[in-house]
């Protein structure tokens, strides 16, 4: 193995195959700090300094704690640089799980070091988590068309690859609003997506702009000095609202309907909000003869009887 | 002014063909039409490969020839209950369209992209007729349009008029061809009118928004207009009705035109059904027809699992339709498609008891509106049991 003392001034800044999310690295500095760098960083001879293929977070603590140098591990020039790529990633694939934007980095890392797609597949399909129903190659490359902002909100999480190319039905706008919205309500992907799916179809119903609709949806939320779970709450109850405005007109007048039956307190009538499943659920707790007279009399009152007609109707 | 709607042309950028494919006759037939496509011969491992990640839109423009196996007739997979079914037969002919709706569950049902003929046609008339002979006393109405569009490949294939002339040779079957195209020239040289040419019909703004590629709603009412004057009889499905501002109007002003174009005592039937589509298929419909309004009405969770409009929306979109029908015919057969019991009830004032009285009532209506058909008046007991058939398991 042929390790060099490498100028930290030599290393080519462009980091050309950084991938990673940007770990916390502050444990990193306190022991580079203290121990220098141990590990070495393997490097690829290039443009008359050094190229380096992982590391970087230890680049970045070497700086920041003033090295001048770091030991680098110098690679075989006879072998294409995505192939020292490839074994990089297996290794650190080995060691922790990769995110998805970091797959996605990878896959566009190899195709521009000039790596064919059957290599890639071949070499880090495993790593990449590729077989399957996974996403093709092109797939999840294309997630790095999102924009940056959103990109960086998501990379917080776990997401998975159905909720972040959803996001690339968005135009620009639209994801930065999403964006927006995920980092005011610190919104996990999962959340962020359902809410911000509703806005861009009620938006693609009405001809709005999806931003728009969220606009609209969260409008008094400051004035109401509501925390952020009732900030959730009310955004999804408008948008609800605004997605859905027969269903939900459809069960409040069976919420009316059933708040003027004469039944007794015991009763408890319910029926499906979809309104699919047909007719009525009463559950009732007889503890005597007497509450089953009453719930007989409540079902006989002629108030009660209007009321079951006009909910039967939607039911 | 109106632009009439042009159907896209069918074009393939390659045709691969199975090995054991290549010997067919229809094979031959669609090589000749089709002189300067490239085709290659690739075994079916090796080529499930090759498309298995291409994508829709590409996939669509690859012809498959391939040998047909197991079930090609088969029952409607229909849904599961509480919806109703009607008990029809498919005879998978073909899979995939070369047309592209937004809102076609093909996009998510199918394994492979690419349109595939099965050219083993010899061997499902022979599943058919096998079915046919098991079980003379009943009934079957067969057709092709369940995984493809009956007619999109009829100028490659030719097989409608040999359909055509097959079921109508059985005393006990009547053939469907549903299209959205207007590619009748091949079953209307057919030697016989006893089948239903049907089409799936949409007012003309869904039909420019949703439909593309298919056929105009002007140009679809000549052909069954066309049709309809050399002796078939028509059907039309209502399938799916879309929900927006204007439907009820526009549908209604739909029924009209239709029976301007066909007399409804030419019409064998009419479905109607709402859109309703597996959960799946809307990210699919967001992805590929971003403009698409499929799917932004309101929806929830069917009891089948598959997103549907509310029951009260469906029952007020259902009545607008089938009061205009009534307007203008009391007795052509209207049904729905996948439809609960309390709709049926709701919009027609009764509700078939299970999907064999559905399937009774068509058998029902055939032989008492088209005695020229030849069927016998059905005996209910018939369609009570389970259908003997070495073809396809029980039917239930």
């Amino acid at each position: 193995m042929n390790v060099v003392e490498i100028d930290l001034k030599e290393i080519l800044r462009d980091f050309f195959f950084a991938f990673s999310t940007g770990a916390d690295r502050s444990g990193l500095e306190r022991s580079v700090r203290a121990s220098g760098v141990l590990n070495p960083i393997p490097v690829l001879a290039a443009d008359g300094g050094w190229r380096p293929l992982a590391g970087f977070s230890r680049i970045r603590a070497a700086e920041a704690a003033g090295l001048k140098t770091v030991p680098g591990r110098v690679l075989s020039a006879d072998i294409p640089g995505w192939k020292h790529f490839a074994d990089a990633v297996l290794e650190q694939a080995a060691t922790r799980p990769l995110h998805l934007f970091e797959k996605a980095r990878i896959v566009d890392i190899l195709r521009r070091a000039g790596a064919p797609d059957t290599e890639i597949t071949g070499r880090c399909g495993e790593a990449l988590e590729l077989s399957g129903s996974a996403p093709s190659l092109d797939e999840l490359a294309g997630l790095l068309r999102l924009e940056p902002c959103l990109i960086r909100l998501l990379e917080r999480y776990p997401v998975a690859f159905k909720q972040a190319s959803f996001f690339l039905t968005l135009d620009p706008s639209g994801q930065r609003a999403a964006a927006d919205l995920g980092r005011e309500l610190q919104l996990r992907p999962v959340e962020l997506t359902e809410i911000v799916r509703t806005a861009w179809e009620i938006g693609r119903r009405d001809g709005r702009p999806m931003h728009e609709v969220l606009a609209g949806a969260s409008a008094g939320h400051g004035r109401q000095g509501m925390n952020r779970n009732e900030r959730i709450a009310s955004l999804r109850e408008n948008l609800k609202r605004m997605r859905q405005p027969r269903l939900m007109n459809w069960n409040e007048s069976l919420e009316r309907a059933r708040d003027g039956m004469r039944l007794p307190g015991f009763c408890v009538l319910g029926w499906d909000a979809s309104l699919e499943s047909p007719g009525l659920r009463l559950e009732a707790l007889l503890r005597s003869e007497s509450d089953a007279a009453a719930l007989s009399a409540g079902l006989s009152d002629e108030q009660t009887r209007d009321s079951l007609r006009s909910m039967f109707e939607l039911l | 002014m109106f632009q009439p709607q042009a159907e896209i042309p069918v074009r393939f950028d390659r045709i691969e063909i199975d090995p054991e494919a290549v010997s067919f006759p229809l094979t031959g037939r669609i090589l000749e039409r089709l002189p300067d496509t490239p085709r290659s011969v690739s075994a079916g491992e090796t080529f499930s490969r090759s498309i298995s990640r291409l994508p829709l839109t590409r996939g669509k423009r690859v012809l498959r020839l391939a040998v047909g196996r197991g079930g090609l007739v088969k029952p409607c997979p229909a849904t599961s209950d509480p919806y109703l079914c009607c008990r029809y037969t498919v005879m998978n002919a073909q899979s995939q369209c070369p047309m592209d709706c937004a809102y076609c569950v093909l996009q998510t049902y199918l394994d492979s992209a690419c349109q595939t003929v099965f050219v083993n046609t010899d061997d499902m008339l022979a599943q058919a007729g096998l079915l046919l002979d098991q079980n003379p006393g009943r009934l079957f109405r067969v057709g092709t349009g369940e995984l493809a569009d009956s007619l999109a490949l009829d100028g490659l294939t030719g097989t409608a008029r040999e359909f055509i002339e097959f079921f109508a040779a059985r005393p006990n079957a009547l053939f469907e061809l549903k299209t959205k195209t207007v590619r009748v020239d091949g079953a209307l040289e057919a030697a016989t009118r006893k089948a239903v040419i049907s089409w799936s019909v949409n007012p003309s703004s869904v039909v420019a928004s949703e439909e593309h590629g298919s056929a105009s709603l002007e140009h679809r009412l000549v052909a069954a207009s066309r049709c309809a004057k050399a002796g078939f009889l028509i059907g039309f499905h209502f399938d799916p009705i879309l929900d927006y501002p204007e439907s009820e109007r526009e549908y209604a002003e739909l029924t009209d035109r239709l029976f301007d174009a066909v007399d409804p005592s030419r019409v064998a039937w009419i479905s109607l059904g709402s859109l309703r589509y597996p959960p799946a298929l809307g990210d699919v419909i967001r992805t590929r027809f971003p403009k698409s309004r499929v799917g932004t009405g309101e929806m929830i969770r069917g009891l089948d699992g598959k997103m549907r409009y509310p029951r009260p929306l469906r029952v007020a979109l259902y009545r607008a339709v089938l009061e205009r029908i009534r307007r203008r015919s009391s007795d052509v057969f209207v049904y729905f498609c996948m439809e609960s019991r309390p709709v049926w009830e709701k919009v027609m004032g009764f509700a078939p008891k299970d999907n064999a009285d559905l399937d009774f009532r068509f058998a029902e209506s055939l032989a008492r509106r088209f005695p020229e058909l030849g069927f016998p008046e059905p005996e209910r007991g018939e369609y009570k049991c389970g259908i003997q058939a070495s073809a396809f398991h029980s039917f239930e």
